[in-house]
């Protein structure tokens, strides 16, 4: 659903159900799936001031992300992966490891 | 607040408070704390496009739900990690160092040669149980042994010791003694063993001289075997 810029609101203008699907129906439905593309309705690509997050254990490997991105995740066996695109799969390493 | 999926609106419609609160009022509360679960109205659980994030740094984390790990920035400068059912690690950067840590298992052996013969014997050995690295710690055994020779006859000739391990040869090394009487070789060899079994073993030194060398008096041999790893 694509987010559309809510036009300027003048008094006398007529609110019809094409005004509310395309502006509050339409654009809830872009924010409740909105993903930090940083485009317009999709929230900020830059996110400034996060405590945390929990990430979901996954079991499998990561997919190839697309082009200049590197994808983070964490996986089933309590370890953080990260896969940059034409890169493998890596595990980060935390500084209790050893060799 | 929960979401509720958006309605669609038709013409001719007396949009009522009701409506009102819970299509705007309720949902727009319902994105203002969204925590990207995947869920509607919660934002995607998946992040295509982020260009960074800026992490508040924080004290110790606590456990995550079952399932999750959660992922933070400590106070301290560094990120931090806590699987469910683990315990909180610091992620390892690529400037980081290790050190060399040897075990209590350093097993040392000095003692005389004289009378060798021209079949390996006159053994060094001490055995001990290496540690175990089917882990993700890893240790090697490195053997040193040395001799020294001493001519008690006037005749030279080639002179010749081995290190073993569990009764095998691992590594031989040979040198020649001078003719002279009194005269003295030293041979010395080492070999590192990568993670041995974690198993009771026997570390062996063993000596002998070719046929018509003219033997050792008042020499010595070492054997050193110990146990070290990266840490």
């Amino acid at each position: 659903m694509a987010w559309s810029l809510t036009p300027r609101s003048v008094v006398g203008d007529m609110v019809d159900a094409s005004w509310l699907n395309t502006y509050v129906r339409d654009n809830l439905n872009t924010l409740s799936t909105h993903a930090h593309g940083g485009a317009a309705g999709d929230g900020s690509a830059i996110l400034t001031s996060l405590d945390q997050a929990d990430l979901d254990q996954t079991g499998s490997g990561l997919g190839e992300p697309a082009t200049d991105h590197v994808r983070f995740a964490s996986n089933s066996d309590g370890t953080l992966r990260f896969r940059a695109n034409g890169g493998s799969e890596k595990t980060v390493s935390d500084t209790g490891h050893t060799h | 607040m929960a979401w509720s999926a958006p309605k669609t609106w038709v013409d001719q419609e007396t949009p009522s408070a009701e409506d009102f609160n819970t299509q705007i009022r309720d949902n727009l509360n319902a994105l203002s704390t969204h925590t990207h679960t995947g869920a509607a109205g919660d934002g995607s659980a998946t992040l295509n496009s982020v260009d960074y994030i800026d992490l508040d740094e924080g004290g110790s984390l606590s456990t995550p739900a079952s399932g999750h790990t959660r992922f933070a920035a400590n106070n301290d400068g560094t990120l931090r990690y806590f699987a469910e059912g683990s315990t909180e690690k610091t992620v390892s950067d690529t400037t980081h160092t290790h050190t060399i840590a040897s075990s209590t298992e350093t097993k040392t052996n000095t003692e005389s040669l004289s009378g060798v013969g021209t079949t390996y014997e006159d053994s060094v050995s001490h055995s001990f149980t290496p540690s175990d690295s089917t882990g993700t710690s890893h240790f090697v055994t490195v053997q040193f042994a040395s001799a020294t020779f001493v001519n008690a006859s006037g005749t030279g000739g080639t002179v010749y010791m081995r290190i073993l391990k569990a009764g095998s040869q691992i590594q031989e090394t040979s040198g020649t003694l001078a003719d002279p009487a009194t005269s003295l070789k030293t041979l010395s060899q080492s070999y590192v063993h990568s993670q041995p079994a974690a198993s009771s073993t026997t570390w062996a030194q063993e000596v002998k001289i070719a046929s018509g060398v003219g033997g050792t008096n008042a020499g010595y041999k070492s054997l050193i075997t110990r146990q070290v790893r990266c840490q």
